[in-house]
């Protein structure tokens, strides 16, 4: 700790003359959120979005449309049409973009510059389709080497196999007794790695739902995955080559694989083979359908936030915030929400950093509970009032604040409301909270600065999240925090 | 769930082409397609030989498949299913029954006509 602090131990009997000041202003926006009109007829199911270079929006919509933007000119054109529930884009330049399809990863390609692609390569079909729903394909993205990266959906219990089928089948697990999610068809549940040479590889499995992405500055690949059967709640992973993440029906694509069902495997055994998430997302309380997560690389346009993961939350107006730390090793860290309402619709599907800085959501619903459109958050230069970050240390957390907290906020034991639970890993589709304990708070320091608070809690045990709600907290200028829970995955002690 | 439209044809054979007469072994590889004034051109591999086949109609409405083959050096078999309610017709090569036989230098380009017949 480089910041001078000050000790006060808890002092509960100050809490009766510590009242909060009621008359003080409710939090005042720091980010507008902006609805971006679409072309007439068009229907807003957005599968993916991103930027040219010089500043044009890119939109890839579920009935098959790649549509271009100008935001100044709130003009848009249509860059080509017919394909096949694009649900991810990559783009290279504004003659070359690659969109991931149901059946296909795709080159599409305006190779004679009317604004129009025309060439439509098929990059690689090298994988299993079953005719399945919910068989979605995710990404790509691209990590240091060039290499691409897609994630592909397990099947639904609830959907058909058709006659033609593509790929390799196995019905094991079909159909889906006991009900789960299930891979008839090769590498369903995986990520997959494209060599520039265009050949495909396994790259890592055991993913239900794996609607997000992202590659970070040290080339290092995480993913979001959804709560259901073998997910208890939702999560975000760092994904690793060869790793098993938890959800077994991929298991039947792994090479060499000859122990048949692998939901039948013990599941102590399966929990054993499986790498855990790096932050755990509470059903419910912080995301219950994450999707794309982004890095904050705007070095400020978009608020103080540098670095930080915002991710897309289908099911709430809501915009997730991740922060991520190594311990003993692994990553692991706390998530938050980031925007919530303020005009922002359900069902984002897709984000986007604009060359401005501002982030783009697109929405889609696709029969289930979501949105439509495209909206904007722009950063309006006021400094929110929120927690800027969360540290593990070996006998409590350090919170850091993006504004100085008021005075009187130490002293009041009960603005910090610490809880503790864990979820299960198993079949059952989700998981209950287990183990749930308040968790007293026993002493408080506080930095000079006042941005940097210090709480001490008893013994922190790992494979558990640790919530913590503050409710009354404000700023030294009278704003009460923008996002009052934060919910810290320890999966790693602090030494 | 809307239904898009009628369907008035279905290929229900596997995949038409074949360098010899009995072939078993082909491997097809779709490598994607073009747009040529708004008609798709599809390019696919069969072994080590470029297709690329462009769909268009004619003024009868018929469905008309141009067909270019790369680099052929052998015969090449377009075969079609009975009884599927369509007339072919090709403007190159010799039919027997619902086989259509071309020379490798007639599989360079040419056309099948798919018209709907009274069958």
């Amino acid at each position: 700790m480089n910041q001078p602090w000050v000790v006060c131990y808890l002092l509960f009997f100050f809490i009766g003359a510590c009242q909060i000041n009621h008359s003080i202003d409710e939090p005042e926006g720091s980010y507008l959120v902006e609805d971006i009109t679409l072309p007439e007829g068009l229907v807003g199911e957005t599968g993916a979005i991103g930027f040219l270079p010089d500043g044009r929006l890119v939109a890839c919509f579920l009935r098959g449309e790649v549509m271009i933007y100008n935001h100044q000119k709130k003009d848009w054109s249509l860059f080509a049409i017919g394909l096949h529930e694009p649900l991810g884009l990559l783009i290279v330049s504004e003659k070359e973009m690659l969109v991931m399809q149901r059946p296909e990863l795709t080159r599409l390609i305006d190779s004679d510059g009317d604004g129009k692609a025309d060439l439509f390569e098929t990059v690689t079909d090298d994988f299993g389709m079953s005719g399945n729903y919910h068989e979605w394909n995710y990404g790509p993205v691209q990590d240091h080497s060039g290499n691409l990266l897609i994630s592909l959906n397990t099947a639904s219990e609830y959907g058909h196999i058709n006659e033609e089928f593509r790929g390799k089948l196995d019905t094991t697990l079909v159909p889906g007794k006991p009900m789960q999610k299930h891979a008839a068809v090769s590498y369903r549940g995986w990520i997959m790695k494209i060599r520039k040479d265009g050949s495909m590889e396994p790259f890592a499995c055991g993913f239900r739902s794996p609607n997000g992405l992202v590659v970070d500055d040290q080339n290092r690949l995480f993913a979001t995955d959804n709560q259901g059967d073998w997910v208890g709640t939702s999560k975000l992973y760092e994904v690793k080559k060869d790793h098993f993440y938890g959800h077994p029906a991929s298991l039947l694509w792994r090479d060499g694989w000859n122990q048949g069902d692998p939901s039948q495997i013990p599941v102590e055994e399966l929990n054993v083979m499986r790498t855990e998430a790096c932050v755990l997302f509470p059903h419910g309380i912080i995301a219950a359908s994450p999707t794309q997560p982004v890095f904050d690389l705007t070095k400020g346009e978009f608020g103080p936030f540098g670095g930080h993961l915002f991710i897309g939350e289908m099911n709430q107006e809501r915009i997730v915030r991740v922060m991520l730390e190594e311990v003993g090793g692994e990553l692991q860290g706390a998530c938050l929400p980031f925007l919530d309402r303020h005009g922002l619709t359900k069902g984002s599907n897709r984000l986007a950093f604009a060359p401005d800085g501002s982030l783009w959501v697109g929405h889609a619903e696709h029969f289930f509970i979501g949105g439509l459109g495209i909206q904007r958050i722009k950063y309006t230069g006021k400094t929110p009032m929120d927690i800027y970050s969360m540290h593990l240390r070996s006998d409590g957390f350090e919170l850091t604040f993006t504004q100085p907290i008021a005075d009187t906020t130490i002293l009041r034991a009960d603005l910090f409301q610490f809880r503790h639970y864990y979820y299960t890993y198993h079949l059952k589709y989700g998981s209950d909270q287990y183990d749930v304990q308040e968790i007293p708070v026993l002493a408080i320091d506080i930095s000079v600065d006042r941005k940097k608070l210090f709480l001490k809690i008893p013994l922190i045990k790992t494979g558990y999240i640790y919530e913590l709600t503050l409710p009354g907290v404000y700023s030294q200028s009278g704003v009460y925090l923008e996002n009052k829970v934060i919910c810290y995955t320890v999966n790693k002690l602090s030494e | 769930m809307p239904r898009l439209e009628i369907v008035f044809y279905q290929d229900r054979m596997s995949f038409p082409f074949k360098f010899d007469e009995d072939e078993s072994d082909l491997v097809v590889e779709f490598k994607g397609y073009r747009l040529i004034e708004g008609f798709p051109e599809f390019h696919y591999k069969m072994n080590d030989i470029y297709v690329f086949e462009l769909l268009t109609s004619n003024k009868q409405g018929s469905l008309v498949r141009r067909f270019k083959f790369q680099n052929m050096i052998q015969d090449l078999w377009f075969i079609h299913g009975d009884g599927d309610g369509i007339g072919y017709q090709s403007n190159k090569g010799i039919w027997k029954a619902n086989r259509l036989k071309l020379n490798a230098k007639e599989t360079a380009d040419f056309t099948i006509t798919m018209l709907k017949s009274d069958l």
